[in-house]
């Protein structure tokens, strides 16, 4: 027999799914690429130095072919490696402004039609298909033609569409968490509605919404993309997008111009689901076995 | 008997369903002083748990409703008090302890914290003092370690040690009453023998009263001062337990009694007469009539009880028994 204080220290539930999130290689591996393209976007422009705005070389240098230029310039001679480290933090900062609206607007529609039921359900629900049968393309256009476009109004505009799926998710976990006897227990000890939503019930749907939450992030990433790319993007910042938005023309001529910024997009997206997986399953009770 | 700090009267709950309205409480009455422990004993359905809810104004909106009865908490009525006034009462003057220690509490949050927010939610006190009172409260349920207990999530304690914590969520307050919704049917029978009678050193402390409900009336009659049994949403007998257990007038009280197992008597018997059962089930509450609602399982029954009007016939002193064949109802 072991001696007693050899018996494992009990764990927090958070202290759990850290554990389980790292011993899951393609989150760790996701988690990698994250850490490199924020560092890369947050350092890489001071260290590189070199304007994305300007053109400090010739046109349609390639990539390898100019040392001052590693990764070749554009139709304009612009650096693409410029562009990509300064372009990073443009699109990952949208992205996830636009998730983190999304997540807002979705929490607070899907637990509060989940947690009330009956006519209150019935309203935020139309409203939330509403919302749902729009093309999610062709409203942001739409809403970026209205407006200025600006790092606000893209934010806005990709946050308004992507907020449904959160909604109802939130709305499902909360009509199944608000019968648990533990929300009975909480009622019973004279809690009011508003700390049973959000001190109660909404602690124990986060794991499910966080996991959706990193989703998002990587959809909102390639919206805003497709979104520069169409020419509706903020044309004053650059961003992965803006970059092969403004070189499609002379995607013959200069490939590379667009081929670097969509690996990058690629790989963050890539980067944000694996961890988006891991913290499903690391969060999610079933898999958390042993 | 002192001022009783809880009475209920002619209390009458409907569910709306959707072939009708169904009664599930009818004329449900009793009281309850305080430093007493009334339990409340009956099948699954009968009305146990909905009885407590409507003490608690917890009846599940919007297909239950309280349609007529009045529930007096000293001297003011609980169903027409507004949800303000519920929600302070609720935890702060009456708690609550359920049948389930295991899914009672949040998983997400450790036992201290929610015993701590129970505080919160009825003083306004400082953080150190919240935490004084938490440990205080799981020292007195007998929680050992604990300070270090305190910091202990859900998941990390037996069904026992839960059911201890859930005890002090709804001790911390200092109710005037506790409601102990079958406090002790998910647990092990020596730690039911355990909990019950930390319930009862801790309400002699305070001189708090217990509601103790159970399906179980060995449990019941040994912890109860008085005893109310509940059939189909009707109280069926009511009195001091002795009198209940051992002078039982009603034919139901009588069935259950005679189905507690008994070690001594299964000894020496036979195989095919190991336990007598109550023949049948619980009538269903929509198709139920105005006559005696135990009378298709009832032995005795003949046909004037189906049309028998109920109503409680004294047996002896308090003991209340609604049963036409009880002498002094025939008449």
């Amino acid at each position: 027999m072991k001696p007693v204080d050899t018996i494992p220290k009990p764990q927090s539930p958070l202290r759990e799914a850290v554990v389980v999130f790292f011993g899951n290689w393609a989150a760790a591996f996701g988690l990698l690429i994250l850490m490199i393209v924020i560092f890369g976007s947050i350092f890489g422009p001071a260290i590189y130095g070199v304007s994305p705005q300007e053109t400090v070389n010739a046109p349609f240098l390639g990539p390898m072919v100019d040392s001052s230029s590693p990764l070749g310039t554009d139709y304009i001679g612009r650096d693409v490696l410029a562009g990509i480290l300064n372009g990073g933090s443009a699109t990952i900062m949208i992205g996830a402004a636009a998730a983190l609206v999304a997540v807002v607007i979705g929490i607070t529609i899907g637990s509060l039609a989940g947690y009330y039921g009956g006519l209150t359900d019935t309203l935020l629900m139309r409203f939330t298909e509403f919302f749902q049968v729009l093309p999610a393309l062709l409203f942001v256009m739409v809403l970026m033609t209205l407006f200025t476009p600006s790092i606000q109004t893209t934010v806005i505009g990709i946050g308004l569409v992507m907020w449904p799926p959160t909604a109802r998710l939130a709305r499902a976990e909360f009509m199944r968490l608000k019968t648990m006897d533990y929300v009975r227990a909480e009622r019973a000890m004279g809690a009011r509605d508003r700390r049973i939503i959000w001190q109660v019930i909404l602690p124990n749907a986060m794991p499910p919404l966080i996991a959706a939450a990193a989703l998002v992030i990587g959809v909102s990433i390639l919206f805003e993309a497709g979104l520069s790319f169409l020419g509706l993007g903020d044309p004053n910042i650059r961003s992965w997008g803006e970059m092969i938005g403004s070189n499609r023309d002379y995607i013959f001529d200069s490939p590379w111009a667009v081929f670097f910024p969509g690996i990058a997009i690629f790989l963050t997206v890539l980067g944000v689901s694996l961890v988006g997986d891991g913290l499903n399953d690391a969060m999610n009770p079933r898999f958390r076995e042993r | 008997m002192s001022d009783p700090i809880l009475q209920v009267d002619q209390l009458c709950v409907d569910f709306k369903t959707k072939s009708g309205p169904v009664r599930v409480l009818n004329d449900v009455s009793f009281s309850l002083s305080a430093g007493e422990t009334l339990g409340i004993v009956g099948e699954s359905g009968c009305g146990k748990s909905m009885t407590s809810l409507a003490v608690m104004g917890l009846v599940p909106k919007p297909n239950g409703k309280i349609v007529s009865g009045s529930i007096y908490y000293e001297g003011e009525d609980l169903v027409q008090a507004p949800e303000k006034r519920m929600r302070q009462i609720r935890g702060g003057d009456i708690s609550m302890i359920f049948q389930e220690p295991m899914t009672s509490l949040n998983p997400v949050f450790s036992v201290g914290k929610q015993i701590g927010e129970a505080v919160k939610l009825h003083e306004d006190v400082s953080r150190k003092e919240i935490n004084e009172r938490v440990i205080d409260v799981l020292t007195r349920v007998g929680i050992p370690d604990p300070v270090k207990r305190a910091n202990d999530f859900p998941h990390q304690m037996s069904g026992g040690m839960r059911q201890r914590v859930m005890i002090a969520m709804a001790l911390v307050c200092k109710p005037r009453i506790i409601i102990a919704d079958e406090p002790t049917t998910a647990l092990d029978v020596t730690v039911q023998a355990q909990i019950l009678e930390l319930m009862l050193k801790l309400q002699e402390e305070e001189n708090t009263a217990v509601i103790l409900i159970s399906h179980d009336m060995g449990v019941i009659s040994q912890v109860s001062d008085r005893v109310l049994v509940m059939y189909a949403g009707r109280t069926i007998e009511e009195g001091d337990c002795v009198s209940v257990v051992q002078e039982s007038a009603h034919p139901y009280t009588k069935g259950l009694i005679s189905c507690i197992p008994d070690i001594e008597h299964t000894k020496n018997m036979a195989f095919s007469d190991r336990l007598p059962v109550i023949e049948g089930i619980v009538p269903n509450l929509i198709t139920i009539g105005d006559g005696c609602a135990f009378a298709p399982r009832c032995t005795l029954a003949d046909d004037a009880c189906r049309n028998w009007k109920t109503g409680p016939v004294q047996v002896a002193g308090t003991h209340l028994a609604s049963c036409r064949k009880i002498d002094g109802s025939m008449a």
